[in-house]
């Protein structure tokens, strides 16, 4: 068993749990085996560690029952209860009023989106516009014929309408 | 109108109050199923100090450690209709205190591996006295303190179900049995757990203790 290191021993269980056959059986293995040696040092090291660890007591304090009995009594009040329950409902409506704000958000860019386009259209088609002639171009002699026909088909459309 | 009832009912409840410390744990259980918050005070008085060793394993801050017993007890009132009596109530307790803890240190997470070589003056004595044959470690409290110190700082690199299935183990001296009845794994999931964890803290401890003979002899030449 010289030969055979003890590694896996020292993972296997812990200290306190290897009987007196393992225990020579290591020494016998540490004296020659460097590494193993070093293994069963920390392997002794983290048992101290841990035992050290373990003795660590912290006792409740003289208000501790007081306050758990306190924290039990507001979480079980009927105020916050109907706090929780109104928060809960109220969630609920924020969420779903922030989803409709978001869809008549989205609704007015995309019908302005798809409206903006026929505008401009017609407004760089109807560009003789009947405001356009008396307002912009001021002089009629400087109409062009293209100009002057627009402005009739609109002075008689609007007849016929009327 | 007399009615004897009216006058019973108060005498019954002082009778009652006065007998709770007497009473079973599965009848405080009951009564404060019911909320009987005397009955649920006097579960608290008796299992109290036992919560608080249990969480005392997984947290050394006083506020965390009442923080971690706080939310035990809390859970353990909310719960306390699904104990019926089959097992004994201190292992149901101990079972809900231990996997709050666990769930508790999981929300803290893990330290990283690299913040245990930033050891303390104390910490690096304390391991070269352990390296040095000849000189033993002193079971002074200060010395006990330094070793609890440095024991929690690897045990934080730990993943935390290795940690605790160690430290359960072995520091606190209980059986694979035990631990697999306080947190619900399997004994062969805590073997492993153990072994990995006792492999990890080694081998971290290996590095510890022999970066401190290589400075000691540093320091001699």
């Amino acid at each position: 068993m010289k030969e055979a290191h003890i590694i896996n021993l020292l993972e296997e269980r812990p200290a306190p749990e290897w009987d007196e056959r393992e225990r020579a059986m290591i020494e016998i293995h540490i004296a020659d085996c460097a590494d193993c040696r070093r293994a069963y040092r920390a392997a002794m090291a983290a048992a101290d560690l841990l035992g050290a660890r373990a003795n660590e007591t912290i006792e409740p304090s003289p208000f501790f029952n007081a306050r758990v009995m306190a924290a039990l009594r507001e979480k079980q009040s009927p105020a916050a209860s109907t706090l929780a329950a109104m928060w809960k409902a109220a969630r609920a409506l924020i969420v779903s009023m922030a989803a409709a704000v978001a869809l008549l958000v989205g609704l007015t860019l995309w019908i302005s989106g798809s409206q903006s386009q026929p505008l401009e259209t017609a407004e760089s088609e109807n560009i003789y516009s009947a405001e356009w002639v008396i307002l912009e171009n001021g002089d009629p002699d400087d109409l062009t014929y293209g100009e002057i026909m627009t402005t009739l088909y609109e002075v008689v459309a609007y007849g016929e309408d009327k | 109108m007399f009615d004897p009832a009216a006058i019973r009912r108060p005498l019954e409840g002082a009778l009652l109050q006065e007998r709770y410390e007497q009473a079973s744990d599965l009848d405080l259980a009951r009564l404060a199923r019911k909320g009987g918050e005397a009955a649920f005070e006097e579960i608290m008085r008796r299992y109290g100090p036992r919560v608080f060793r249990i969480a005392s394993r997984f947290f050394r801050r006083r506020e965390m450690v009442e923080e971690a017993a706080q939310e035990v007890f809390l859970k353990i009132y909310t719960e306390i209709a699904s104990y019926e009596g089959r097992g004994s109530f201190e292992g149901w307790l101990a079972r809900i205190a231990t996997n709050t803890c666990i769930n508790l240190l999981r929300a803290a997470g893990r330290r990283p591996e690299s913040s245990v070589e930033d050891l303390t003056e104390d910490e690096i004595e304390w391991l070269e006295r352990k390296t040095a044959r000849s000189n033993p470690q002193p079971s002074s409290v200060e010395s006990r303190l330094v070793a609890a110190d440095l024991a929690e700082k690897l045990l934080e690199t730990l993943p935390v179900d290795d940690r605790v299935a160690l430290q359960l183990i072995d520091g606190n001296g209980l059986s694979v049995k035990e631990v697999s009845d306080m947190t619900g794994w399997s004994e062969s999931k805590v073997k492993v757990k153990a072994m990995r964890a006792r492999r990890r803290m080694r081998q971290a401890l290996e590095k510890l203790l022999e970066g401190n003979t290589r400075a000691e002899s540093a320091g001699r030449i």
